[in-house]
């Protein structure tokens, strides 16, 4: 009974152990980047390269965001609630991009948009051009990003009991309003969380974007950019700088789930 | 009327077989049955929420098997209720009209105009099922199912919302379908049909 428990003592001790080391992993070397890098950061912000890259991952990522959203919502809603002939082909469709290695993500959408394609020279018949311009960083941060839109928004469509929708369908709505005025304020901090993790999951995407477009620079291509030209000690600012935006939708997140905490009944 | 004609239907694995009845315009029609004996079921399908594989469902006569649930007529009150919570008690009850001297009317004469402007999720359950029958009758529908709407009031209240309730059908000539497992609920119906593994197993006037 004794050894029995002391060995319960010992698996208990163990298991802390290893979860605290995973943890110091994963905290001290973002406390030592924005630690070290913190000394640099009034010149960094100062400086018109880093706010140039700060506006043009603001305004990419906010894009690719909102194409997410507007486009993906659609595609969550209909997982989340059809079952259609061809089901498991649009989810695996979605997910792929999840599994792929970013900078072969960026290098198949070059395959799509570079000119030397159909699809790419009728863009630039049309006068967009995506190699080298944010339209590429758009298309490039909405590929790795849209996914989890897609995700999390099909799991807070389906946190809604499918029952309000009918409900008030019996109350003289059709399949639109009902969803308009139910199912979507229902499941709308869902949405946002899910817009919140996409925007981030943009913001912090360097592979594709470099295949794409390396300039106009975001923030995390400067900060590769710095690393390469002047090693660790001009990378620092940057990187905390990056560090420090991505903090952003953290406590956004966290606001919205204490939020909803707060409202549960 | 609510005529059902030779349904059948398929649930996940629960079948509902040749469900054949009528209720006549402005019966109260109540129906009993152990759980999970396709009662929940038959009142989706004539709601429009499940399609029956076989059968009709018609609707003061008419045949409403392929219309949506906006169109059939029918309102429902759900078991739980259902009640949206990101509106108030007043939100609620007027979802399905803009008739805004109907809605204070109904709240009136179910009590509950006190809680017009409170949040449905600071009510209790028995005021919840109350908004949830004010809704449903709100609109004026020709029909009105309804999933043990009663279970959670007690007492005075009860009486006062079964006997209101009565009267109001009685008023408008609603069409009623009652599920209950509760005798005194049962005992407002005029007409009693039994469910049992999908089947309706009995029909037959409750009270004359």
């Amino acid at each position: 009974m004794r050894a029995a428990r002391n060995n319960i003592s010992v698996a208990h001790a163990t298991a802390w152990l290893l979860g605290a080391l995973l943890l110091l992993f994963l905290a001290v070397p973002i406390i030592l980047l924005v630690g070290l890098g913190a000394s640099g950061l009034g010149d960094a912000l100062r400086d018109p390269a880093t706010i140039g890259a700060l506006e043009t991952t603001f305004v990419t990522a906010t894009t690719a965001t909102l194409i997410a959203a507007v486009c993906g919502s659609p595609i969550a809603y209909a997982l989340s609630r059809s079952s259609f002939r061809g089901r498991s082909l649009v989810a695996a469709i979605v997910d792929l991009p999840l599994l792929i290695p970013h900078p072969v993500a960026g290098i198949a959408i070059l395959l799509l948009v570079s000119r030397d394609t159909t699809f790419g020279s009728a863009l630039l018949d049309m006068g967009l051009r995506v190699v080298g311009t944010p339209a590429g960083i758009v298309a490039a941060m909405l590929f790795v990003s849209a996914p989890l839109y897609i995700s999390a928004a099909r799991e807070a469509f389906a946190r809604v009991d499918k029952r309000f929708e009918f409900v008030a369908r019996t109350l003289g709505d059709t399949s639109w309003t009902a969803f308009r005025r139910v199912t979507f304020p229902l499941a709308r901090r869902g949405l946002a969380s899910a817009a919140i993790v996409t925007w981030a999951r943009a913001v912090s995407e360097f592979g594709a974007v470099v295949v794409l477009a390396y300039n106009p620079k975001v923030v995390s291509v400067l900060s590769y950019d710095r690393f390469t030209t002047g090693g660790l000690r001009d990378a620092l600012p940057i990187a905390a700088t990056l560090v420090l935006v991505s903090i952003v939708p953290l406590i956004a997140l966290r606001a919205l789930r204490y939020d909803r905490s707060s409202e549960a009944v | 009327m609510i005529e059902c004609v030779h349904i059948g239907a398929r649930v996940g694995n629960f079948e509902i077989r040749d469900v054949d009845f009528v209720v006549p315009t402005a019966a109260h029609c109540v129906l009993t049955g152990p759980t999970a004996s396709g009662k929940t079921t038959l009142l989706e399908i004539i709601a429009g929420a499940v399609a029956p594989t076989t059968g009709n469902v018609r609707i003061a006569g008419l045949d409403v098997t392929a219309n949506a649930p906006e169109l059939r007529g029918v309102g429902l009150v759900p078991q739980h209720g259902y009640l949206f919570p990101h509106l108030s008690t007043q939100e609620n009850i007027s979802y399905g009209t803009r008739d805004a001297g109907t809605v204070s009317s109904i709240a009136k004469r179910f009590g509950i105009e006190h809680l017009m402007d409170r949040r449905v999720a600071a009510l209790s359950g028995g005021e919840r099922q109350i908004v949830a029958l004010c809704r449903a009758l709100a609109p004026q529908p020709r029909a009105l199912l309804l999933d043990e709407p009663f279970s959670a009031l007690d007492g005075q209240r009860r009486s006062v919302v079964l006997r209101e309730f009565a009267e109001l059908q009685a008023d408008w000539g609603i069409t009623v379908l009652h599920v209950t497992h509760d005798e005194t609920d049962a005992a407002l119906g005029t007409l009693r049909l039994a469910m049992a593994d999908g089947l309706v197993s009995s029909a037959g006037l409750a009270r004359t």
